[in-house]
């Protein structure tokens, strides 16, 4: 096969503070005329990086080095100037990025944003736009092209970023994590989307995602990095079949242990029932119309038993982190919840604290739910001092050692800042934060879908672990069915804020009944 | 002491912009200097040793008869009466400027404003007290009206920005239109009504333009407060049952305080600036004491004695480009994204 673009001894190194960061080291690969090469590797390997360096978008200067080449049609991309790249980029080579949601212009229309990348032809440009939309799957294109990137979804939004991206019929398209903020399902469209349209118009795409699922579906080849170099490359099968590498082996097989369904515990620990969320819609001070008022979760009962783990899953704004909000009292609800027999729902927060310390949460991004200015010792002892006042300090720090090292980590950690600490171990501390105080149920809002697949399946080992030694009852939402399968023991499908199909996880996993359950197992890649 | 490396990042960063590293130098070196105006410039000495005993004249009223003088009033240690009569028993040590702000020089040998000569190094003014006393105090008391507005004006601000962005709703509704209306008011004729019927002291004055002068941080740390309530980490800290006014002031104000720092040297400059021009219009602090603004004032109504004009104008744009100096070192501290 013919080689469309071909990168040798590729080096990528910042320079900052005197620390100097190989981001890429020595890598060369080729992508040869249409197929579809796939980078895979986790977060901080270098894949984002090589991209942004092919396309020129990231340039040596006085703290970023570039070495290395990267040939297209002779030309080497990494030294050729400004003007001739100009003549490349959108045109032959052209790139979608990650969140559809920042990387379309607010302030422009459709229209006008992919008419940027056609010329000045005015007339024939609109009904090219048409055809375009039309083209990655849009409906009513006449419609939405006076539309604003805030009037669509995500996956609109990133149908309309590839129909830029192909409006000049490029060479090579490169996708750099384009389906991570999607919904499964609609996760599903896009990559088949650009399957369709890499056959039909015979382009090459190189793909950089962490997910192996989606590389194992639309890939020929893999280029597998690690710390900035490419320890393994082959076609998809051979990767996938005879893993060469250790790393490789380590990524595959990169799977959360399953948990052991047990007897029925018969002691409900939470009951809720009627359980609604608005979020207020007032235009007016003044006047306000109920009506108006966005219905979130709407009359959701449901029961679980101690050491039971309830998993919630549904796309985006189906109302799961409403429920978990409303459960610890974050937001406003109606309807009854009880703890224990006790009806904890209307209490006012005073007599709430209490039984705060029996429900806690973790958050989904460990970067943002941990305080950047209090040390890892402050971190986890609050809860303490909220709620046992009397405890001395030393009782509370030697608690506090235990309690971390409960999570996996050492306790000469204690004293250091949250910002020295990587995803996995972040994660591992805000557990430890809402462990500390003993809680009896324990709310996990996508507490892995912000980290590494290694990384999220020694955060579900740790989960089960600490389940079956402290009896702890989990409700975990996330939108991951891979890791919703491996923890729980009754899953509850969402969608709009009501209850699809709420069963045991075999019978959901083997007999889906509801057709938007079949679809949303459809769509995952396992 | 546990230094986090955020805080050495950003000394350094502090220290890399030479010219505000600089600036801070120069200024508490001016203003440590200014604090022992005392002891810099008085009419009184700054230690008499008199038949033995020891005394501090800045810190204490010694009447001329106790050095056997005729007056039971405070002794005039410049009359050659009362220096004869303290060198016949003892000796004592004048300060480096034998003027304070209102000592008044009846020995000129032209008449006042006087210029430059050994004896008053800047000149006198109008009244034939020396200018570099009267700089030297007024560098001095604005410094400590700037400082002191500042600090009161932050905590007002801080807290009212606090609270109004912390809770929402309707507490920041409210709270917003009374500052719209509250910020319409004219400060300056303000001030000048008020002084037409009271003598505005350094307290009154300040006392007035704090009611005014908290509304500048409020915003800032409004914003800053209603972007971090909704941080996982504060929702966090609210599902362990941390109380509202501890979430505040634990969680929220450490990252809302970057904006306020950097806001804070120009606050100061502001303030300073006001008094001064308050002082020019002869709305400000009292008659005779030592103010920049009064003296801008006798620059303008005395041409012919340019040495007034000039002294005040370089005291007053070397003090406030100082400060915004250290106004920008600050900011570039605080700066995320600043590499070095």
């Amino acid at each position: 096969m013919e080689s469309l673009l071909e990168i040798k001894n590729l080096g990528i190194t910042f320079e900052f503070n005197e620390q100097t960061v190989q981001a890429v080291r020595d890598s060369s690969f080729k992508i040869n005329k249409g197929e579809c090469l796939a980078i895979v590797g986790e977060s901080g390997s270098g894949k984002s990086v090589t991209a942004l360096a092919i396309m020129r978008l990231i340039r040596s200067n006085s703290q970023l080095r570039i070495t290395g080449s990267a040939t297209y049609e002779k030309k080497n991309l990494l030294n050729s100037d400004e003007s001739s790249l100009q003549d490349i980029r959108g045109k032959k080579i052209s790139m979608i990025f990650q969140e559809p949601m920042t990387s379309l212009n607010p302030l422009h229309n459709i229209e006008k944003q992919i008419t940027e990348c056609l010329g000045f032809n005015q007339k024939s440009n609109k009904s090219k736009c048409i055809e375009l939309l039309k083209e990655v799957g849009i409906e009513n294109p006449e419609q939405r092209l006076s539309h604003f990137p805030h009037q669509l979804s995500g996956g609109q939004r990133q149908r309309v970023m590839i129909a830029m991206a192909i409006a000049n019929n490029p060479d090579l398209l490169i996708a750099d994590e384009p389906t991570t903020a999607l919904d499964v399902t609609i996760q599903k469209q896009i990559l088949d989307l650009l399957d369709k349209l890499r056959k039909k118009y015979k382009m090459s795409l190189l793909l950089i995602t962490h997910d192996l699922g989606i590389v194992k579906k639309i890939s020929d080849r893999v280029c597998v990095m690690e710390k900035g170099k490419i320890v393994e490359q082959n076609t998809t099968s051979k990767v996938f079949n005879k893993p060469k590498h250790t790393y490789t082996k380590k990524l595959i097989n990169a799977k959360p242990r399953e948990k052991k369904l047990k007897k029925k515990n018969n002691e409900i620990i939470l009951s809720v029932k009627n359980l609604s969320v608005y979020y207020k819609n007032t235009n007016s001070f003044f006047f306000k119309n109920k009506d108006d008022d966005f219905q979130a979760v709407k009359n959701l009962s449901f029961e679980i038993a101690k050491g039971e783990t309830l998993g919630i899953v549904g796309e985006s704004g189906s109302g799961k982190s409403s429920i978990a909000q409303a459960l610890i009292k974050l937001i406003d609800s109606k309807g009854n919840f009880f703890f224990k027999d006790k009806n904890i729902s209307n209490l006012a927060e005073k007599n709430f604290r209490s039984y705060r310390k029996n429900i806690q949460i973790i958050f989904q991004d460990p970067f943002a739910s941990l305080s950047p200015r209090l040390t890892v010792q402050d971190i986890v002892s609050e809860g303490l001092e909220v709620h046992n006042k009397e405890k001395s300090k030393k009782e509370m720090e030697s608690l506090t050692q235990k309690i971390i090292s409960d999570v996996g980590l050492d306790s000469s950690m204690l004293s250091r800042y949250p910002h020295e600490f990587s995803g996995g171990q972040r994660q591992r501390i805000a557990i430890a934060r809402a462990l500390i105080l003993n809680p009896e149920l324990i709310i996990l809002d996508e507490p892995t879908s912000a980290l590494d697949m290694t990384v999220q399946s020694q955060i579900v080992d740790l989960l089960l672990n600490l389940q079956e030694k402290k009896q702890l009852t989990y409700i975990f939402i996330s939108h991951d069915l891979k890791i919703v399968k491996a923890l729980s023991d009754k899953i509850m499908v969402m969608k709009s804020g009501k209850i699809i199909e709420f069963e045991e996880k075999n019978k959901i996993f083997l007999k889906p009944k509801n057709k938007y359950t079949k679809q949303l197992l459809g769509s995952a890649y396992f | 002491m546990n230094v986090s490396p955020l805080t050495i990042r950003r000394l350094k960063n502090f220290r890399a912009n030479k010219r505000g590293f600089y600036s801070t130098m120069i200024f508490s070196l001016l203003f440590l200097v200014s604090i022992f105006a005392e002891f810099i410039a008085n009419d009184k000495p700054i230690i008499v040793v008199f038949n033995g005993h020891i005394h501090f004249p800045v810190f204490e009223k010694i009447p001329e008869t106790y050095y056997g003088g005729e007056f039971e009033t405070e002794a005039d240690y410049k009359d050659p009466f009362v220096k004869d009569l303290i060198n016949e028993q003892g000796f004592s040590v004048m300060p480096l400027i034998e003027y304070s702000y209102d000592t008044i020089n009846y020995d000129l040998k032209v008449p006042s404003p006087s210029p430059p000569s050994f004896e008053n190094l800047l000149g006198t003014d109008d009244q034939g007290r020396d200018v570099l006393a009267r700089l030297i105090y007024g560098f001095r008391i604005s410094v400590f009206f700037g400082l002191i507005l500042t600090i009161l004006s932050s905590i007002i601000g801080i807290f009212a920005g606090g609270i109004q962005g912390f809770y929402g709703g309707k507490i920041d509704l409210f709270g917003q239109r009374f500052i719209e209306i509250w910020s319409g008011l004219p400060v300056l004729y303000l001030l000048i009504i008020i002084s037409s019927f009271i003598e505005p002291s350094f307290w009154i004055l300040l006392f007035i333009m704090l009611l005014f002068s908290w509304m500048s941080l409020e915003g800032v740390v409004r914003a800053e407060f209603l972007r971090a309530r909704n941080f996982e980490y504060v929702k966090a800290a609210k599902a362990l049952g941390v109380r509202n006014f501890k979430l505040m002031f634990k969680h929220v104000l450490p990252n809302a305080m970057v904006a306020t720092l950097t806001l804070m040297p120009f606050i100061l400059s502001g303030s300073i600036a006001t008094l001064t021009s308050l002082d020019f219009l002869g709305f400000g602090l009292p008659p005779g004491s030592p103010s920049l603004g009064e003296m801008v004032a006798q620059g303008k109504a005395n041409l012919q004695a340019p040495w007034l004009g000039l002294s005040a104008f370089i005291t007053l744009s070397l003090q406030l480009s100082l400060l915004v100096f250290i106004g920008e070192a600050v900011r570039d501290a605080f700066d995320p994204r600043k590499v070095i």
